[in-house]
């Protein structure tokens, strides 16, 4: 059998994109499971076992090719083809597009398969709906708030890869790596705060080893306020062997920090500028992240910082870092930050939910709904999740689910009654623009609503303001998006009436609550 | 300071093992760009006869092709159009070539590289797109779309000849 990925973007997302080849490759082990990656992403490669052979696509050249002039109109198109002619004399099995771009999704086209999973350009758009995961994924994904899912596994879901559970962060041995560039300059700490803060472990632990991590072509930045001895420059095989014997790794958003994840290396994350630690941060369980959650925050990855300067950065202060580290390296619990526009989050992993970012019980179950939802009819695991959720849940976390799920029904209920108002009109041959400005005022008044419930909503609110062809088109935008919003909240509801029946059962066989924990239906509820 | 010669390769920085130059000048310029590109070969495209026989004869003619050719209609009928569609050289313009021949040669680069409708119909029939197309002209003849493509070129841009001219782009750019 042959498998061929298609992952397009950058090295980081390919060591994100790790778990699931693993995973494929445990459900494939005698298949050529092979990868066409940009040529940047090639150095990584080795670091990859489970990888047959890569394809190395030359982006830059097929970018200028299509930006130059001289070069005749269609020849980007011919070479591409040419290309892919390359590696596809042998019959591939199953093509899967991790890249969900436009140029992975023509390169999709291209291909042939006898299976395609992923987007997929066709003559007339894109093949996206093929499953609601990938529905979810292309929505919902580069909306900020958009999703609760980490990108690792929405991304599984769409290709219906089961992951395991993140690696939990374990020290392996005594040196403090840190990685102070990123390849964004948003997301950098000032390099004169990542020298300090070296100093500063070297004063209070001086035990252990401290070296600044550094590709070849950031080595001269680097020694603009580092000793050479101070930094280890790496490629990427030795970076994963040195990794691997560290107690800790600070560092920015980057490719290194999702290596490192992948090895459950212990991680410190400063989320700064366009990081987005709900999403792409640290796949493992128990690492931390201390994100500067200014109002600009995350901002637009390849435009510069808006901002008179650089406020992310400077509310980070040195204090609350080598704080934070300090108290991580002694295996203490980590004190939240002074600067309150500083959060620090744990990461965690908590089964029927998925990965998160210091897990509470209210959310858990809000994700483990939708992954439900997402999941559809093939998981029979409603009554296992509420299991393993309900012994997060407090009796007020119930309180404040159960308001939400009421608050989530009116909405829904208000919605299909504005829809049902716009299909009578549209079968009495009228249409009034003053209804459609009724419906989409409705659906914006969202602010005294929950983070949780916006997001279960923005489907519906996008309808309000997205500018549609006619009101016929409105109609089956707004009706297919109150279909997915009545499967997300009647799956909601029902982990909500499981959770209260294993309370319920609880109380009945016990007569008493444990510690924090829910107590009998009906007290306060 | 660098002749015109030179500072028309510098400008045109492409590698290719062949490649087409409208406007033959003195010649200065292909023989300044075959010193670079030792073993590519030119097909160079001019309207006055009277300039062929000036170069075909020099020690650097020998990597190229010289064509004379007045008319857009003979352009199209000329197995360079082959070439263009086998090989896709890229297309490189010499304009101290030009002279009052400016708008002739402007044509022969939309041609040349697909640019416009004659072009783009010759290269998609070389590719095997035959039959019904819905190719829509707009503004004036500047843009074109090929609906069954996805296609939508911008055949001018900014008035430079080598600005980017391509609206390919919403499709195949990322």
């Amino acid at each position: 059998m042959r498998i061929l990925v298609l992952s397009l973007l950058r090295v980081g997302d390919l060591f994100q994109q790790r778990p699931l080849l693993k995973r494929l490759r445990e459900l494939y082990p005698t298949a050529d499971i092979e990868v066409v990656t940009n040529l940047s992403c090639l150095s990584s490669k080795k670091l990859f076992p489970e990888i047959t052979a890569w394809h190395g696509f030359d982006r830059d050249r097929f970018q200028k090719s299509l930006g130059t002039a001289e070069i005749p109109l269609l020849a980007p198109v011919v070479d591409l083809e040419n290309w892919i002619a390359g590696f596809t004399s042998e019959p591939i099995d199953l093509l899967l597009n991790f890249t969900h771009n436009r140029l992975s999704a023509q390169m999709a086209a291209m291909i042939p398969a006898r299976e395609k999973r992923g987007l997929l350009a066709e003559v007339r758009g894109f093949r996206v709906f093929e499953n609601s995961w990938l529905r979810h994924f292309n929505d919902r994904f580069s909306v900020k708030n958009g999703t609760p899912f980490h990108y690792a596994e929405a991304l599984a879901g769409s290709f219906a890869i089961d992951l395991p559970a993140p690696p939990v962060s374990e020290t392996k041995g005594s040196t403090v790596f840190v990685q102070a560039l990123t390849s964004d300059q948003k997301k950098n700490w000032s390099l004169s705060s990542w020298k300090n803060l070296v100093d500063q472990i070297r004063l209070e632990r001086p035990e252990l080893n401290v070296k600044v991590l550094g590709a070849e072509f950031e080595e001269e930045k680097l020694l603009t306020v580092f000793e050479s001895e101070d930094l280890a420059i790496l490629d990427w095989e030795h970076l994963q062997v040195a990794l691997q014997k560290s107690q800790l790794l600070i560092t920015g958003d980057t490719s290194v920090k999702h290596l490192a994840a992948s090895l459950g290396v212990p991680i410190l994350e400063l989320a700064l500028g366009s990081a987005d630690p709900f999403r792409t941060g640290v796949y493992a369980k128990n690492a931390f992240v201390l994100h500067a959650a200014v109002e600009c925050a995350p901002c637009v990855h390849s435009q510069p910082c808006r901002q008179m300067s650089h406020l992310c950065g400077e509310n980070l202060s040195l204090k609350d870092v080598v704080r934070t580290t300090l108290q991580i390296l002694s295996g203490d619990e980590p004190s939240p930050p002074l600067n309150k526009k500083i959060k620090l989050y744990r990461t965690d992993f908590v089964a029927g939910a998925g990965w998160m970012l210091s897990a509470n019980a209210v959310d858990a179950v809000d994700q483990a709904a939708w992954k439900l939802a997402l999941d559809g009819e093939k998981i029979p695991a409603l009554g296992s999740t509420a299991w393993e959720l309900k012994k997060l849940l407090l009796r007020e976390d119930l309180q404040v689910l159960q308001k939400e799920q009421r608050e989530l029904e009116e909405r829904l209920s208000q919605a299909e009654s504005s829809l049902k108002q716009i299909g009578r009109q549209l079968l009495a041959g009228q249409h009034e623009a003053h209804l459609l400005q009724e419906v989409r005022r409705a659906m914006n008044s969202v602010t005294s609503l929950s983070t949780r419930v916006r997001r279960h909503l923005l489907d519906l609110n996008e309808v309000g303001i997205e500018p549609f062809p006619s009101p016929l088109h409105f109609y089956g935008a707004f009706k297919k998006r109150i279909e997915e919003l009545k499967v997300r909240t009647e799956m909601r509801g029902k982990l909500i009436q499981q959770l209260l029946l294993g309370e319920k059962e609880h109380g009945k066989e016990s007569g008493e609550s444990s510690d924090g924990s829910l107590k009998t239906l009906g007290e306060g509820v | 300071m660098k002749s015109l010669s030179e500072q028309w390769v510098r400008a045109h920085a492409i590698r290719a093992p062949h490649i087409v130059v409208l406007g033959l000048g003195d010649g200065d310029h292909l023989r300044e760009w075959l010193a670079e590109n030792e073993s590519s070969r030119i097909t160079v495209i001019e309207t006055e006869a009277v300039k062929i026989a000036q170069c075909e004869n020099q020690t650097w003619a020998s990597s190229v092709d010289f064509l004379h050719i007045v008319t857009s209609d003979a352009l199209m009928e000329h197995p360079v159009m082959k070439l263009m569609a086998e090989k896709m050289p890229p297309v490189l313009c010499f304009q101290p070539g030009y002279g009052s021949s400016k708008a002739l040669y402007d044509e022969y680069f939309k041609i040349l590289t697909g640019r416009n409708l004659r072009g783009l119909n010759y290269f998609l029939d070389y590719l095997g797109f035959n039959g019904e197309r819905s190719i829509e002209v707009s503004l004036g003849g500047r843009l074109i779309t090929i609906k069954e493509l996805g296609l939508m070129i911008d055949t001018h841009h900014s008035g430079h000849q080598r600005a980017t001219a391509i609206r390919v782009l919403r499709e195949l750019v990322i």
